[in-house]
């Protein structure tokens, strides 16, 4: 097993570009390591629940729902912990007087990472906003790598013209076709102190690099930064809208929550601000994780680096058709799924470097506890509606009466508490517009429990593929 | 820490205060005998401790009383000497009227500087004899009243500074005065009116009134959203709590309504009813202090807070003498028609909150005015004034306390319902000696607090399957009957038809076979269970006796529908062994005759 600082990566010896040894990527997914973790927690949790229906005279099934209803319980009651520390914290920022005294000369060379495929509608926008970034130009070293399949897209470049210091860098056609792998590619490129990924439709806030060299500055301690994402088409249609209240709560009050109370973040795929030395020490991105980002960001936390969120926001475009965001979903939703695999091969080793049980337990509740809660979502939402339409004695037998107010209150304040912070959420951003439509927030967890079962099944079936997100459709209705 | 004990030693000093006031008070009450006198005293009791100690624990024994109280007596309730007792409604409501206290004081203090008038609200919060009966024993009353001024604390933050923690706690405040007593769901649309009139006066747009509207709304309905569903869950539909066999429109539907159709007659009875909880002098001080506070304050920032805070708190006195006009409420007094002694006369204190802070407002806005050489004696002004009105509370407080013991309240208690209750609840007692006792509980409180047995060994009305099983065929599930005498006198129609097991086996033969009269008195029965009868029927239908809960005192719990289906087998096959054997008898006679 590898520790950290055990090894010094070898930047150019593979063929996949994944630099990473086999234990800290989900390039083989079932190694023996997991298999025996895998198999012996389920042995385990069956055996304890056949000894436990059986010393209690009841039924299996009875035992499941008992254990689930806990589960359920614990995370709803953690996450409503994490929001309520981080509702009113204080995100790392700058003032202006601050970012104004800043000069040239001391600013860093900080490399931009601008991975593109497919995205010939949006090169106009993603030029416009790179070239509008407060940094000197003489100090960015911007990297626009293109696939070689992808001609519309280096055309479309091409007829752009951008500045000199975008560079752009046609890469070989090598699976997989994952983002991380063509960050990986360039990355023994990146000349900056500091580095951050932008995707193809992001606009971050003009200041955003200097307040992340303040912050690097100021917090030494701090291996990375993780900017608020916001939508600059919210308001395109109500799944949009539905979207952007949940990144409103995501980032303003989740993640923050998480940050003050120490607890390893999963990161975002762009917008985040890394110190480069970082990212070299712990060996870049796993090529081969269609979560690459959340992977990062517990990785980090293995090697002993810390994550905090600036004030500033990035704006994206928020998926807009069903089909699009279930499989931009499905992706995420499956990397947290590889992830959980990845750092779970040696549990209690896993234990030791992230930071002890605390954040062990945060780890599980955020990662797989994530994918987890959706499904017990589904399955409560199965339940109740079977019962309702069938009243089955068998369903009301399944839940004796302590276990029955467990699940309901869980069920109806979780999904009270967490609909009514998706609306603080957009109240707080003053997108009061948008309060109205998080009364559909329910609904919008089903569509989300319905891409979760869809990634628990291309996890077996298609492991790698990167279903990769339609971006510029705000474009087309303007 | 040390900073908020020092910024905060007043409201510090108010909140032990009335707790030391309130215990001390909770004492006397108790030492008098007058903790657990009126039958809604011992059916909140009796609410309380079933969630945890029934038949059938849990939510399903909440009924359809507001829950609040229920609620917060429980974990009191589950302690079996403080719900026998009655303490558990002290322990419950004691930090609650200190709540009260400390809103009253803080309100005042959010319009005027002056520590005077804002302590003087307190006292005269806490000094107010029936805000302190209600508050040392289990009544709902202190609670809503509390609720209201907790509700108009929240709002006027809220109008004054548009925090949105305020509106959050607004809109709480808001459900749980709903869920202390219904008159409290007013409050929604009230609320949300002045929420929305404090955005439109701040010229705000459209989608942000909407916005916070929805904010608000959201949190504040949930005690409707609660009842609602509880209704339909538990009951015949969501207006259950309205309508309801023990709701109080059936209840009082057979009762004289001195008030009804009449608006004017309505107000009469309000307001007498309020001179007799507010003591001689607050009601006009009251009245005079509001129209002056509307004078003085119409054209100031103070008004709209203020009006928010008058609506709120005068809300249920409006709510009362519409539903008094309208027929679902009835008020008696004593001194107007039907002279026919005190019921529901605590309706009268419920807009109390206003009548503490209306003469202590205008005592604020007096000592801000005086200036000049005035100025010199504003404390002076102000501690005369403050001793005149809490002193005035404190005699009344001794006449209606102290002198004539909470003569109201022991007047409305002379029923001999409950003495008859309590009697029969002693022969219980010595009795009881195992198995189920089958009762219908909401009509007679005393006896299951009296007796002293754990409630779960009780079948009553709100153990649903269980209760209407046992009313089937009470022996094969209770080992002890209680009911009404069927010749009880002075009692209504309501009551009467509503004791369904008097009225099912009162004269009974079959009954009066299995069960043995054990105690009678002129309002009820108590029966026991003869076991030979039992055993004998269920030999005669093949049941195993020990199966039986009525025969075996062992069985606490059972699976009534899995009992239900062994009995209605064991009758069925009796009654088709029976058919048969009276058949083959038939064709052996006619068989006989045909040889």
């Amino acid at each position: 097993m590898e520790r950290p600082g055990e090894r010094q990566f070898n930047w150019s010896n593979t063929t996949d570009y994944l630099f990473l040894s086999d234990v800290l990527s989900i390039k083989n997914y079932w190694h023996k390591e997991t298999l025996v973790v895998a198999f012996g927690i389920t042995i385990a949790s069956a055996i304890f629940a056949i000894l436990l229906a059986i010393s209690l005279s009841t039924n299996i099934f009875v035992i499941l729902t008992t254990i689930i209803a806990f589960i359920y319980f614990a995370l709803v009651i953690f996450k409503v912990w994490v929001v309520k520390r981080g509702y009113d914290y204080a995100l790392v920022d700058f003032s202006q007087d601050q970012l104004d005294a800043i000069t040239d000369e001391e600013l860093p060379v900080y490399s931009v990472l601008v991975p593109l495929r497919d995205e010939a509608d949006v090169i106009p926008q993603i030029i416009e906003a790179m070239t509008s970034l407060d940094y000197p130009s003489d100090k960015i070293d911007m990297i626009i790598p293109l696939e070689t399949y992808d001609t519309d897209t280096i055309q479309a470049i091409e007829d752009a013209r951008p500045p000199e210091y975008m560079r752009t860098r046609i890469i070989p056609y090598i699976t997989p076709q994952t983002k991380p792998k063509t960050l990986n590619i360039i990355f023994p490129e990146v000349r900056g102190e500091f580095l951050v990924i932008y995707d193809a439709e992001i606009i971050p806030d003009r200041d955003q690099m200097k307040k992340a060299y303040l912050g690097f500055k100021h917090n030494p301690g701090i291996a990375c930064f993780q900017t608020r994402l916001e939508h600059y088409n919210a308001d395109q249609n109500i799944l949009t809208k539905l979207f952007n209240m949940e990144f409103s709560f995501h980032y303003d009050f989740f993640l923050p929550g998480l940050q003050k109370l120490g607890f390893p973040i999963p990161l975002s795929g762009h917008s985040t601000h890394f110190r480069t030395e970082v990212v070299r020490e712990i060996g870049a991105w796993d090529s081969y994780n269609v979560a690459e980002d959340c992977d990062l960001g517990m990785r980090l936390y293995r090697y002993g680096h810390k994550t905090a969120i600036l004030n500033s926001l990035s704006q994206e475009e928020a998926a807009s058709s069903i089909k699009s965001w279930i499989q931009q979903r499905t992706r995420w939703m499956k990397g947290f799924i590889q992830t959980s695999i990845v750092h779970l091969r040696h549990p209690l080793h896993f234990k030791n470097q992230i930071g002890g049980w605390k954040n062990f337990i945060a780890f599980l509740v955020t990662v797989p506890g994530t994918v987890l809660i959706n499904f017990l979502n589904l399955a409560s939402w199965i339940i109740l509606a079977a019962w309702l339409l069938s009243g089955s004695n068998f369903i009301q037998d399944l839940y004796t009466t302590p276990i029955l107010y467990l699940s309901v209150t869980a069920f109806v304040i979780g999904i009270f508490l967490f609909t009514y912070l998706n609306l603080i959420g957009s109240f707080n951003r003053n997108k009061h517009h948008l309060v109205k439509y998080g009364l559909l927030t329910p609904l919008y967890w089903m569509l989300l429990a319905y891409a979760t079962t869809r990634a628990v099944y291309q996890t077996f079936t298609n492991p790698y593929v990167w279903e990769k997100t339609e971006h510029g459709t705000h474009l087309e209705n303007k | 820490m040390k900073d908020v004990l020092r910024k905060r030693k007043i409201e510090i000093g108010i909140v032990l205060f009335t707790i030391v006031w309130g215990i001390l008070h909770a004492w006397f009450v108790y030492a008098t005998g007058l903790t657990r006198l009126s039958v809604d005293q011992n059916s909140h009791l009796n609410i309380a401790r079933l969630l945890s100690d029934s038949l059938t624990p849990g939510i399903s024994q909440l009924g359809f009383w507001p829950p609040l109280l229920h609620i917060i007596l429980a974990p009191f309730t589950a302690i079996t000497p403080l719900f026998t007792s009655g303490l558990a409604g002290s322990f419950a409501l004691v930090p609650i009227l200190a709540a009260g206290s400390l809103c009253a004081y803080k309100i005042v203090k959010e319009f005027y500087p002056y520590e005077i008038p804002a302590i003087g609200a307190a006292a005269l919060f806490i000094t107010n004899p029936y805000i302190l009966y209600y508050s040392v024993t289990p009544m709902t009353e202190s609670l809503f009243i509390v609720s209201l001024l907790a509700v108009s604390f929240f709002l006027i933050r809220w109008i004054k500074e548009g925090k949105f923690g305020s509106l959050v706690y607004l809109g709480i405040f808001v459900a749980l005065a709903g869920l202390a007593r219904f008159e409290g769901f007013l409050l929604i649309p009230i609320v949300l009116t002045f929420v929305v009139l404090k955005l439109i006066r701040a010229r705000k747009k459209y989608s942000e009134i909407e916005a916070i509207s929805i904010l608000f709304g959201l949190i504040a309905t949930l005690g409707l959203g609660f009842t609602f569903i509880y209704g339909i869950a538990y009951g015949n539909g969501p207006l259950e709590f309205m309508s309801g066999q023990w709701s109080a429109s059936s209840q009082q539907a057979s009762l004289f309504l001195p008030t009804f159709g009449d608006i004017g007659m309505s107000l009469l009875y309000m307001f007498e009813a309020s001179k007799l909880m507010f003591g001689p002098i607050m009601v006009p001080i009251t009245i005079t202090s509001a129209m002056l506070l509307v004078l003085l304050l119409s054209n100031t920032n103070r008004f709209l807070p203020f009006l928010g805070a008058l609506t709120v708190l005068v809300s249920p006195f409006v709510f009362d003498v519409l539903a008094l006009t309208q027929g679902s409420a009835v008020l008696y007094l004593d001194h107007l028609a039907p002279f026919d002694g005190y019921f529901n006369e605590r309706y009268g204190l419920y807009w109390y909150g206003f009548a503490v802070l209306a003469p202590m407002l205008v005592l604020g806005l007096a000592m801000g005015r005086m200036t000049g050489i005035l100025k010199i004696s504003r404390y002076g002004f102000g501690t005369l004034v403050f001793v005149l009105l809490v002193g005035a509370n404190l005699i009344f407080l001794n006449v209606t306390a102290y002198t004539d013991n909470y003569a109201i309240q022991r007047g409305s208690a002379v029923s001999t319902l409950p003495a008859d209750q309590k009697d029969l609840a002693i022969v219980l007692g010595q009795k009881y000696d195992g198995g189920k006792i089958f009762i219908t509980r909401a009509l007679q409180n005393y006896v299951t607090i009296e007796a002293g047995i754990p409630l779960k060994n009780y079948i009553h009305e709100s153990n649903d399957e269980y209760y209407a099983q046992a009313l089937g065929a009470p022996w094969f599930y209770a080992r002890w009957v209680i009911m009404y005498n069927p010749k009880i006198e002075g009692i209504e129609d309501w009551r009467r038809e509503s004791e369904r097991i008097s009225q099912a086996w009162a004269h009974s033969e079959n009954f009066h076979h299995a069960y043995e009269l054990v105690y009678e008195n002129k309002s009820e029965r108590l029966y026991r269970l003869r076991d030979d009868v039992v055993v004998q029927v269920a030999s005669l239908y093949g049941i195993d006796p020990a199966l039986i809960p009525s025969l075996n005192e062992d069985i606490i719990y059972w699976d009534q529908a899995e009992f239900y289906e062994t009995l209605q087998d064991g009758v069925s096959s009796y009654w088709d062994a029976r058919a048969a054997r009276e058949q083959q008898i038939a064709t052996a006679r006619i068989m006989n005759r045909k040889n």
